[in-house]
């Protein structure tokens, strides 16, 4: 990849990017910071609004968990195929870590969808898992991310490094219209997805707050996630500039 | 017991679900703040 | 941090990768096999089950439908269940599952029961699961005076 500037490809700037300083990135608490209202609120809300639904009674609370979790997973999915497509298309670096970042968040918030569909689902359908499409679908969604991550843990070469995961987050991205429509193109125990006409306006509220919260979460989650990796990445060049520069064995 | 859709016993669910949520968001955050730190570190390394 | 522990942390997270990638292969495998192959069309309504005849007699099948009014006996003593399941479109098949249902159970509701068909008519569940409809209502007047409304989206569900 040509963007990957190695230290030793610009021989000019090595003894001056070894005394560098690295300028440390920006926290946005602001965002944490909404996050966390919202998150809190969102849940104070959901359970001062919400009257026992007529058939699941107080388990209907899950639902501002489980469904916000599988939204703001499909979010984060959305962010890995626009930066997997960078990625390959404009070699891309900065691209790169941020499809790392996406994908680790939507890889955490699918495994959360996952097992709040199985709380949610025990004491509702009778079983924590059965093997229908949506859950099925969900599953492969949630590996395939895991591999994501697993091969980026065991590929050293930044630049196949990138490539491989691009590869891998496109395939897995396309695997998020699948889930999302398993219900509708299949027969499944999970329901079809609802919409403000099958859910009262009350639990509507609730999700819909409880829904912004998770998206404020995962905005913070990834840019933080992103910031780091930028910020390691400008170490580790340090490093190596350093290492060329004085022969030094700090090379870490 | 009878057959009637009434259900019973739903709260153990549904703190269950809230409380593995926020185990969930809490560990993602320390894990967060981990990797942040050591970048910081390897930052604020002094040249040899 | 000297070279060799480095070395050594380079090696033991190889190790775990590796291990992930293999556990998922391992998931994919199980996925491929014993997940998605039989499960896209993951019930039979009652009508598609008699319409099999032989072909779906004593083999292990789902069935999925909805409860049919008045049809649910149950004996708490032994915990015997019988109840019959409709397509909405004319066909009931009688369902026999042992052990409580899930609470939910009730009549008018939907569910998948997991078993085999008998040769007397009788389908033998193993495994009974209430399937929800996408309604979320909060048990006021207005919505108790409109049970066709939930009987509908469940049939078209259960249709498609």
């Amino acid at each position: 990849m040509s963007s990957v500037t190695m230290p030793e490809s610009r021989p000019d700037r090595g003894a001056a990017a070894a005394a560098e300083p690295i300028a440390r990135p920006k926290v946005p608490w602001w965002l944490v910071g909404l996050a966390f209202g919202t998150l809190v609120s969102g849940q104070v809300v959901g359970f001062l609004t919400s009257e026992p639904d007529r058939d699941m009674g107080h388990l209907q609370k899950i639902m501002y968990v489980h469904v916000p979790a599988a939204w703001a997973s499909f979010i984060a999915f959305f962010i890995v195929f626009w930066a997997s497509v960078t990625v390959l298309w404009k070699r891309n670096e900065r691209a790169d870590l941020l499809n790392a970042a996406a994908a680790e968040a939507g890889a955490v918030l699918t495994g959360l969808t996952l097992v709040l569909g199985s709380i949610w689902g025990r004491p509702t359908w009778g079983v924590w898992w059965t093997w229908d499409a949506r859950l099925t679908s969900t599953a492969v969604l949630f590996l395939v991310f895991v591999g994501f991550l697993a091969l980026r843990a065991l590929t050293d070469d930044p630049e196949r490094r990138a490539r491989w995961s691009a590869a891998v987050g496109i395939l897995g991205a396309l695997n998020v219209p699948i889930v999302y429509m398993s219900v509708k193109w299949w027969r499944t125990l999970h329901q079809l997805q609802s919409s403000p006409s099958t859910v009262d306006a009350d639990y509507v509220l609730g999700l819909r707050w409880n829904a912004f919260a998770f998206a404020f979460a995962l905005a913070a989650f990834v840019t933080i996630r992103y910031r780091t990796a930028l910020f390691a990445l400008a170490a580790d060049r340090r490093a190596e500039a350093r290492a060329l520069a004085g022969g030094s064995t700090d090379a870490r | 017991m009878p057959v009637d859709g009434r259900v019973t016993g739903e709260w153990p669910y549904v703190i269950a679900s809230y409380v593995v949520t926020w185990v969930v968001f809490a560990a993602y955050a320390f894990h967060t703040w981990r990797a942040w730190s050591e970048a910081a570190r390897s930052a604020d390394r002094p040249e040899p | 941090m000297t070279p060799s522990t480095a070395a050594q942390n380079a090696r033991s997270r190889k190790v775990i990768a590796i291990a992930t990638v293999v556990l998922m292969l391992g998931g994919f495998g199980y996925l491929a096999y014993g997940g998605i192959g039989e499960n896209i069309v993951y019930f039979l309504t009652p009508g598609e089950l008699v319409k099999k005849g032989e072909k779906a007699v004593e083999r292990p099948v789902r069935l999925g439908g909805q409860v049919v009014d008045g049809s649910v006996v149950w004996n708490a003593q032994n915990l015997d269940l019988r109840f019959k399941v409709t397509d909405g479109q004319g066909t009931e098949v009688l369902v026999h599952s042992r052990g409580a249902p899930p609470q939910m159970f009730r009549a008018g509701i939907g569910v998948v029961v997991e078993g085999k068909y008998g040769r007397d008519g009788v389908f033998q569940s193993d495994n009974l699961m209430v399937k929800h409809s996408n309604e979320y209502r909060a048990p006021d007047a207005e919505a108790m005076k409109h049970p066709e409304r939930l009987n509908k989206t469940l049939m078209r569900e259960s249709r498609s």
